[in-house]
């Protein structure tokens, strides 16, 4: 059975007496008996010191090593005590003993080795302190002192441990003035402590500090106590303050004297005479601001929030080449800014901060760009500002050829608070960009080399203007697009289908009587006879116009007290209707009609004028009638006055100077009239001949008043002028009205000349309203009967007065003529059937005032003592003079 | 600012004044006016008046520091609104008469608000007695730009007017795209054209760039320099002036202790300046940049 030695736990056979590894007796117990003091057994030839002293036993051989540590220790080195121990026949002490010749240190090598002796003749070392408290007394921030901890060992063999200064920075142990210190010893030891001037800060409380002490001969605490007194301001204003706080209390009742001494630094000196940290960091700002650099500092104050004016700084340079580089620190708020910055690398210098108010610039030096070409060296700025606000800028220097100081679109740049760890991100920490400098380079040295500037992109913040130009636009434009025009007037229509494309009317003969012929640039019209030739030009046909393409006729319309010309192409009058040049000339022919339209747009107002042009029948159901129609309308939002003009250089055959007949007047007009509102005829006569009876020729007929056209109120004209010619530039009334007839006097007026000018109220055309006028222009007939005829309008309305007229040739006074009125047709009040002759005359007229009944034809006749005119027949319809 | 900046600047300023100068007359009625030569003035005069005034403002804040940037804006603001006036009447006059296209009025109006921003230099150097080379070149530049930025921005006016999808902002896209192309070649006429310019290189808003449009252009750390390096209390309020005489610009200094440096050397008296020489004051360093001449 094993058997288990009771002192070292190691296993031994189970017939053996003592321990195999320390000598122990075994009591097992098939042993009894007491112990064996193998310490005390006597060697079987002694251990000879060098100084002559013999052990004999492991007992004698302790307290030789103990008594002479040096001599010991040195013969353990040396290896005679593991020779010794092998000669025993203790392999396990000579290997101890080897092992602990290799100790580093000897003294411990031999501690070692004595405590695995088979001996109990030494004690344990037992460490005794000479006291565990000490006062300092009164220091002051700036003292150095020094003392010592005397320690001793009560016991033997060797103290081992460490003094540790627990919670006392300004105690350092030892001469290397570390705040742990090992030590050993073998009677007693003095230990230096020293007071560390620097880490003495003053305080109404005393100091106090531990010593930790651990070793092998027990543990102590020793406690330190020392009074540092606080050092009262010492003068100025703040004279007397012991505290930050009086400071403060001090500097804010006084605080343009105490500006200076915070601006001087004396604030600074009197916090370190009491070896406390001074709050504010880096340069003192000037005046005032000093004193809100402190209260920032101490937390009295919020500090402003401040921007830097890169998140990055990238540097490139030649080797040897000196950069700068200037780091801006900004606040929007109206304080001081004050800022100091750090470099971690040398290659990178940082001047003190330039405060100017809300800035503070920061220059940056690369001294010499070191001689690495090719690589790319990295620092790191660290910028403290207001509050101790902190900025991390990394800064690279790229060493090559080329010299390119840039700078990255200082968008995003860390700010932390003190004593939070400084980081980077990507998002946007920073607030909007101080500077945005794009190209920061200095060269000094004057080289020639070419310099590449990198510029940055435009930083988005510049392209918001921009963007919100392009949506205040596009959000005025939809809304322009979507909103409803303004209403119109009374007679306001929507723009719809165009009713004249469907008119629709029944002739007696397709083939017409007139033609009409258009000016190709202006679209003014002239008309001509199918039928009859030019009685001066057989080789033309008989012209109803001066022009056959009317280019003497023209129509003014009249806008905002403009006059323009229809037809007349400016920048701002085009052809259109929506087909630009197209809606010059288009042609209706639909159904056989012969009708055209010209669509001008007058763009600066938005009027439009459509001029409608058609063959359309007449009296007799034949196309002999020239409808001129014309649609102004308003396409802006705002009202505009407008007006229109016709003038038909009226002609027939080679008869230029052509007298009228204006029914419900006596006489012709030969020379000039004018007429307006309620005197203008519902229409007028031009006769070729009108002093030949048996041959009156082509009579022309002007219709200008009361007739309609399918689905269009017609507005009335407001007056009208009949006389010379005027000049065909004339404009809208600002010419002479002159008498048509031939003027011997005159060389320009030795022949006649006449026209016909009709005038349509110059008023207000409202947003999106139309107007319509028209009139029409043909051929009438005068069927002669002897010496008389009668005239009457083409058609008449229900319930409506009219003129019937009747020419008489050859008249005399007294003659007498009487109009015939059937059933459904009544004179007008105040109206007799017999007419008299005033005056003897070649050619006269009568009329009579009629009116009209229900709708129906009627046929009207009249007669003198000597002649009968033939019948003419009045047709009264409600329907439009397409039937 | 950059001269890149100022150009941008320049444009969306005139779009954005144009912008406003449609609101204006569409709030004061004034298409609504049934002369045509009244309505015309009053559209251009109140164009001229708010883009002359814009690009005006721009170009103060790059060529002029503290109150005289009012007092610029200022007389951008009267000269623009009387030759918007003149063109708007004269254009409509052409048009209307002599049936010119309307771009001519638009051009005679950018004439103007380009002429605009040198009038104050014009007249300071004529008042002070001064070189006015420089700012007369400033005011051909700014007609030049008016000139062709009238043109460009007129000749899509015709198109878009009248237009009866958009009745009521038919005006507006029109007078924008004319303060576009006015503003931005107003802009571009300046910086293309320009003699002669300062590059803040070191300093309060290192890169800010200056055209050299004055017989004398000073330094200083005071806000009536006309490039004012604040912050730096190594220079003086007045520290250095830059010259334009005899066609040649010279640098001097303004009796300073701390003196001025041109390429690193200290001057004594007006020096010529060269394309491309290194203007330290105090710690900031200026790049003086100058056009190449033929010869």
């Amino acid at each position: 059975m094993v058997q288990t030695c009771s002192k070292c736990s190691r296993a031994n056979p189970a017939e053996a007496v003592y321990c195999y590894f320390d000598g122990f007796v075994l009591g097992g117990p098939s042993r009894p008996g007491g112990p064996v003091a193998v310490g005390a057994q006597v060697f079987a030839h002694p251990f000879v010191f060098p100084g002559g002293r013999q052990c004999r036993s492991f007992d004698e051989l302790a307290i030789a090593c103990q008594e002479e540590w040096a001599a010991a220790r040195d013969l353990l080195r040396q290896g005679y005590l593991e020779n010794f121990f092998g000669g025993l026949g203790r392999v396990d002490l000579a290997l101890a003993a080897k092992e602990a010749a290799k100790f580093p240190d000897a003294d411990l090598g031999l501690h070692q080795l004595l405590e695995k002796l088979p001996s109990q003749v030494l004690a344990e070392p037992r460490l005794a302190l000479e006291t565990q408290e000490i006062n300092l007394g009164v220091l002051e921030v700036g003292d150095r002192r020094q003392f010592y901890l005397h320690m001793e060992n009560q016991g033997m063999r060797l103290i081992s441990g460490t003094v540790t200064s627990v919670d006392a920075p300004w105690l350092t142990l030892g001469d290397a003035a570390a705040n742990q210190k090992h030590f050993h010893f073998l009677y007693e030891l003095d230990l230096p402590i020293h007071v560390r001037s620097d880490k003495l800060h003053a305080s109404s409380k005393p100091l106090e500090g531990h010593l930790e002490i651990e070793s092998n001969g027990g543990s102590f605490i020793v406690t330190v106590r020392a009074q540092v007194p606080v050092k009262p301001f010492p003068s100025g204003v703040l004279a007397g303050a012991k505290s930050p706080r009086q400071i403060a209390e001090k500097a804010k009742a006084h605080s343009k004297e105490a500006a200076a001494l915070f601006e001087s630094g004396a604030v600074a000196e009197w916090y370190k005479a009491n070896g406390w940290t001074y709050p504010v960091q880096g340069p003192a700002a000037s005046g005032l601001g000093a004193v809100q650099q402190f209260f920032e500092a101490l937390g009295l104050t919020a500090p402003p929030k401040v921007e830097i004016s890169t998140n990055r700084i990238d540097l490139c340079g030649a080797p040897g080449e000196r950069l700068h580089y200037t780091v801006v620190v900004k606040s929007e708020e109206k304080r001081p800014v004050y800022a100091h910055a750090v470099s971690n690398q040398p290659w990178l210098e940082v001047s003190p901060a330039k405060l100017a108010g809300r800035l503070a610039t920061i220059p940056l030096t690369v001294p010499s760009v070191p001689n690495h070409e090719g690589a790319t060296l990295t620092a790191k700025l660290i910028v403290q500002a207001n509050g101790n606000q902190r900025f991390l800028v990394p800064v690279t220097l790229q060493i090559g050829g080329s010299l390119v100081f840039g700078e990255t679109a200082p968008a995003a740049a860390s700010v932390t608070a003190a004593g939070e760890t400084p980081t980077l991100s990507e998002g946007a920490l920073l607030s909007a960009p101080i500077v945005a400098p794009s190209v920061i380079a200095a060269r000094t040295s004057g080289s020639s080399r070419r310099r590449r500037a990198i510029k940055p992109p435009l930083p988005w913040i510049h392209l918001v203007p921009a963007v919100l130009l392009v949506m205040a636009v596009l959000t005025a434009v939809v809304i322009d697009r979507f909103l409803p025009l303004p209403s119109g007037g009374t007679s306001k229509d929507e723009e719809g289908p165009n009713t004249a494309y469907d008119w629709t009317y029944i002739v007696k003969d397709p083939e017409p009587l007139l033609s009409v012929k258009f000016d190709p640039e202006r679209e003014r019209f002239g008309v001509e006879m199918t039928q009859e030739k030019d009685p001066d030009n057989p080789d033309r046909f008989k012209r109803l116009t001066y022009d056959n393409r009317g280019q003497s006729n023209n129509t003014v319309v009249k806008i905002d007290g403009y006059e323009y010309k229809f037809g007349e192409k400016t920048p701002s009058n085009v052809w259109g209707g929506g087909r630009g040049d197209r809606g010059k000339h288009v042609a209706i022919t639909r159904g056989g009609r012969r009708a055209w339209e010209s669509t001008m747009e007058f763009r600066a107002q938005k009027i439009d004028v459509v001029q409608h042009v058609e063959i359309i029948p007449g009296q007799t159901g034949y196309l002999d009638t020239l409808l001129v129609y014309y649609r102004l309308r308003n396409k802006d939002v705002h009202k505009h006055k407008v007006g229109i003009r016709v003038m038909i250089d009226t002609f027939i055959g080679a008869n230029d100077g052509v007298p009228f007949t204006i029914p419900g007047k006596k006489e012709f007009v030969d020379t000039k009239a004018e007429f307006s509102g309620r005197d203008i005829p519902d229409y007028i006569e031009a006769i070729e001949n009108p002093n030949d009876p048996k041959n009156p020729g082509t009579v022309a007929r002007l219709c200008l008043r009361h007739f309609t056209l399918p689905g269009i109120e017609l507005e009335d004209m407001d007056k009208l002028r009949i006389c010379r010619f005027p000049d065909p530039n004339a404009g809208w009334e600002d010419w002479p009205m002159e008498s048509m007839k031939p003027d011997d006097k005159d060389e320009a007026k030795d022949k006649g000349d006449s026209c016909v000018v009709m005038y349509w109220p110059y008023k207000d055309l409202l947003p999106g309203e139309t107007r319509h006028v028209a009139f029409t222009y043909g051929l009438g007939s005068l069927e002669v009967g002897g010496t008389l005829a009668l005239s009457v309008p083409s058609a008449v309305q229900p319930n409506r007065e009219f003129v019937v007229t009747a020419y008489v040739w050859d008249a005399n006074k007294g003659d007498k003529v009487t109009l015939t009125v059937p059933a459904g047709l009544q004179l007008a009040n105040g109206e007799s059937t017999a007419k008299i002759i005033e005056e003897d005359s070649p050619r006269t007229q009568v009329f009579w005032r009629l009116r009209s009944g229900r709708s129906g034809e009627y046929m009207l006749e009249a007669a003198t003592d000597k002649d009968k005119a033939k019948p003419k027949k009045v047709i009264v319809k409600p329907t439009s003079i397409f039937g | 600012m950059s001269f890149r900046l100022f150009i941008y600047y320049c444009a969306i300023c005139g779009g954005w004044a144009a912008f406003l100068a449609w609101g204006v007359a569409q709030g004061a009625g004034f298409r609504s006016i049934a002369n045509l030569y009244l309505r015309a003035t009053l559209i251009a005069g109140t164009l001229g008046l708010f883009v002359a005034a814009a690009v005006g403002a721009v170009d103060a804040w790059l060529n002029a520091g503290g109150s005289q940037r009012y007092v610029r804006v200022s007389t951008c603001l009267g000269v623009g609104l009387l030759g918007g006036m003149l063109g708007g009447f004269v254009g409509e006059f052409l048009h209307s008469t002599l049936h010119f296209p309307v771009f001519i009025g638009w051009m005679l109006t950018g004439i103007c608000v380009g002429a605009s921003i040198g009038v104050y230099d014009l007249l300071r150097s004529w008042r002070t007695g001064g070189d006015t080379r420089a700012p007369l070149k400033k005011t051909l530049n700014g007609i030049y730009g008016g000139l062709l930025g009238g043109f460009l921005g007129g000749l899509p006016f015709g198109l878009l007017m009248g237009s009866t999808a958009i009745p009521r902002t038919d005006l507006a896209l029109s007078l924008v795209v004319l303060g576009l192309c006015i503003g931005l070649l107003i802009g571009l006429a300046q910086v293309v054209l320009k003699e002669a310019w300062l590059r803040v290189v070191q300093g309060f808003r290192p890169g800010r760039e200056l055209l050299l449009v004055k017989g004398e252009t000073t330094i200083g750390r005071a806000e009536s320099c006309d490039l004012g390096l604040f912050g730096d209390n190594t220079i003086e309020r007045l520290h250095a002036r830059i010259l334009l005489q005899n066609r040649r610009y010279l640098l001097a200094d303004a009796d300073t202790p701390g003196g001025t440096f041109l390429n690193e050397e200290r001057i004594t008296a007006p020096t010529p300046l060269h394309s491309g020489d290194k203007i330290r004051v105090g710690n900031s360093v200026i790049e003086f940049g100058e056009r190449q001449r033929w010869k």
